[in-house]
């Protein structure tokens, strides 16, 4: 998988680069700012972007702007957001248009590296990564009225795990139940939130995104 | 006001009676030449009333006064020297007494006014001891030895042409170009008809000089009548401006003769104040001071063409205690102001301080914990069993460090306020609370500023703080509407109320109260609580 790095902290930047190589990754560019990502995407066509939330000149979300370009302009580039902030807006932002392709974790999440590998795969499949921090606040913050706040506490442990991407196979091994269990569970879940049954995999993320957007 | 006008009306009339009565006098002297007794007697008469009632219209005015009293004593005393029964000697002096009217002329247009006066009573005195028409009748025909010091015609032509030029010289230094024209009109026509009579002898006119004697103590007359009236004006317009400017008021009438501003200044302090007060610059032009003790207190600065005696004379014991008022309140708002610009100060400095140490954080330690765990990663993978345990568990430490920090750094609205402006923050705040909350704007578009802008999101964040804590499960509503001047926050939730003002709210309190804001609190027991927070606009 050919990947590019943008971070403007030069240590993080380098340590990211080594994990990816140590993974098997192939890394075939780094960018300290957004526009040289554009640039260096325009070049390389990389599977997947790595992408900083803050960078210069405002330190404030140009790369979340940047994420969204990329997904605009070279529909064949994935996108992962690393952030430091638990930000459910900045996720939201980074999804309402079009989730597929996209991610956004935490950037201590990634020193993972089985997590990072994972979340990449994903989202270079087309799929929509979210990470669970954010996804178990808004759960926690879910108001009394809302749709999420009626989740029981096995629907919302699957909810976490749909967020991060994972098939109903991997949420049953996580969660030490039967593949049919985590269906049923994900029957409910989608019921309560009012989406309609699709086979379509994005219900998956639409479910995670109504919950962003509460 | 009333008593002011009554007292004005009764000099007008005064002065217009002595003045036609002078006129009128003039005529039986200009017709019956030489001096008819009875006409001089009733000459005599006018001219007291004229001095009487002259000084008496400008009895507030010491120098119109003084200068009054000289130019009228200056031409009656002539007149009384018709009397016979004072002895031929005392007629005589009372004959030189006409310079002495250059005299009061300077005093009363108050320039040069010691020269004028030394050079005028030179000339009186030259006359008294040069010359007695009554001792000898034709002297200007054929001098003959006297108690005086002249004996022939050649000395008196020389001692009146002495006492001629005396007085002209008395003349011109009292009369040059002056504001007040009408004054100086008529006493530079007293003081040329003074000049006149003094030397009519000279030229062999003797009979002349009764009637310039006349027409000099009309013009003698208007002079003062003019000045008085002017000083009456000009007074009640001070009088006036000092009113309005003590009560805040802008004048209503710009008037270059009077005072147009009224600036106060406190004990210790070089700088002056305007009546609502704020710092004005030094005033270069005229202005006069008042005085609180040994230290400046008041400023009125005056018109170009104001008088600065005048004014301070104008100003009545109650325009100087209103005037006191309005630098109490002056001071008041000066120092209101000062404490406000603080405790914005205060607040500001406070912001900076956090949001750099939010960035420090978040670009220094956070990114260098990261980069740690990263490497750790990168170790374990290569690792033996032990070695890998004990990173784990160090990665472990690391991340809940960094779980810490992140709590300190990132969770600041002013994130969201900076990148998406006051409503998305508004929106990101009340998404993070557990109450139910509708967010409703009513904003005309007028520009915020930033420092209220960052407290309404304080304001709404402590509100809804507040609410969760007390109203438990209940529902809130957010209202921010503006009317161009004021931005209005409204928290209401319908909890069961009596609320009181903890940390937070105190704190948004300080916040608002800093800005020139402020903030209130409704909450009657059983009937929820409401906080309304008013800022500035701008």
């Amino acid at each position: 998988m050919r990947i590019v790095v943008a971070d403007d902290v030069m240590i993080v930047r380098a340590g990211l680069v080594r994990l990816l190589d140590e993974a098997g990754m192939h890394v075939c560019g780094e960018a300290s700012d957004a526009a040289q990502l554009l640039r260096l995407v325009a070049l390389e066509h990389p599977d997947v972007a790595i992408v900083d939330i803050r960078m210069p000149p405002t330190h404030r979300d140009e790369g979340l702007v940047a994420a969204k370009e990329i997904r605009s302009r070279y529909p064949a580039t994935s996108v992962l957001v690393l952030s430091q902030y638990v930000a459910s807006r900045y996720a939201a932002r980074l999804l309402e248009d079009q989730p597929a392709g996209l991610g956004y974790l935490l950037k201590e999440r990634v020193s993972d590296v089985a997590v990072l590998v994972d979340a990449l795969h994903r989202v270079a499949g087309g799929g929509c990564v979210i990470d669970p921090a954010i996804v178990q606040r808004l759960l926690d913050q879910a108001r009394p009225s809302s749709a999420a706040a009626e989740l029981t506490g096995r629907e919302r442990d699957v909810l976490t795990l749909m967020a991060e991407g994972c098939s109903n196979a991997a949420i049953g091994q996580r969660l030490r139940i039967r593949e049919r269990t985590v269906e049923a569970v994900c029957a409910q879940i989608f019921a309560k939130l009012g989406l309609p049954p699709d086979p379509d995999v994005n219900r998956r993320v639409l479910a995670v995104i109504k919950v962003l957007r509460a | 006001m009333g008593t002011l006008r009554g007292v004005a009306g009764r000099r007008d009339v005064t002065i217009a009676v002595t003045m036609t009565v002078t006129a009128l006098a003039a005529v039986p002297t200009l017709m019956l030449q030489p001096a008819h007794p009875h006409a001089v007697t009733v000459l005599d008469i006018v001219l007291l009333v004229t001095i009487v009632a002259a000084g008496w219209s400008a009895v507030d005015e010491p120098d119109s006064a003084v200068g009054t009293a000289l130019i009228s004593v200056a031409w009656l005393l002539p007149t009384l020297a018709a009397w016979t029964p004072l002895g031929p000697h005392v007629r005589a002096m009372l004959l030189a007494a006409p310079p002495l009217a250059v005299a009061g002329v300077a005093v009363l247009l108050d320039s040069r006014r010691r020269l004028a006066i030394v050079l005028a009573a030179l000339a009186t005195a030259v006359h008294v001891l040069t010359y007695d028409p009554f001792f000898d009748p034709d002297c200007d025909h054929t001098c003959i030895a006297a108690p005086n010091l002249l004996s022939t015609v050649v000395e008196l032509r020389i001692a009146t042409l002495v006492v001629f030029l005396l007085t002209l010289a008395a003349a011109i230094a009292a009369i040059r170009p002056r504001q007040h024209q009408r004054v100086g009109v008529a006493g530079a026509g007293t003081a040329a008809l003074t000049v006149a009579s003094v030397g009519a002898p000279l030229v062999g006119q003797a009979d002349t000089a009764d009637v310039l004697l006349t027409v000099g103590a009309l013009l003698g007359a208007a002079a003062v009548w003019a000045e008085s009236n002017r000083v009456r004006h000009t007074r009640r317009r001070i009088q006036q401006a000092v009113a309005q400017l003590a009560e805040i008021l802008p004048v209503t009438r710009a008037d270059t003769g009077s005072v147009v501003a009224a600036h106060f200044t406190l004990p210790g302090d070089g700088r002056w104040l305007d009546g609502a007060g704020r710092v004005v610059p030094d005033e270069a032009g005229p202005a006069v001071v008042l005085l609180d003790g040994e230290a400046p207190a008041v400023r009125l600065v005056l018109g170009p063409r104001a008088d600065p005696a005048l004014t301070l004379a104008a100003i009545s014991p109650a325009g100087r205690l209103a005037l006191q008022n309005a630098r109490l309140r002056a001071a008041g708002e000066f120092q209101m102001a000062a404490v406000r610009a603080s405790r914005r100060r205060i607040v500001e400095a406070a912001d900076a301080e956090r949001r750099r140490i939010e960035r420090d954080l978040h670009d220094g330690a956070q990114q260098r914990l990261v980069a740690v765990t990263m490497a750790m990663s990168s170790a374990r993978s290569r690792a033996d069993t032990v070695t890998a345990r004990v990173l784990t568990t160090a990665e472990a430490h690391v991340r809940q460090a960094l779980t810490a920090l992140r709590a300190l750094s990132s969770e600041s609205y002013s994130e969201v306020l900076a990148t998406e402006g006051l409503e998305a923050a508004l929106e990101d705040v009340a998404f993070r609370t557990a109450v139910d909350v509708e967010v409703h704007l009513d904003l005309t578009g007028a520009p915020l500023g930033w420092p209220t802008q960052r407290a309404t999101v304080m304001a709404v964040a402590e509100g809804l703080d507040n609410a969760a804590k007390h109203a438990g499960t209940g529902r809130a509503r957010i209202t921010v509407a503006d009317d161009g001047e004021h931005l209005i926050v409204r928290i209401t939730d319908d909890g069961p109320g009596g609320a009181h003002l903890g940390a937070g709210l105190t704190a948004v309190a300080d916040r608002a109260g800093a800005l020139g804001g402020w903030l209130d609190l409704h909450s009657p027991h059983g009937a929820g609580t409401t906080v309304v927070v008013t800022l500035p606009c701008a």
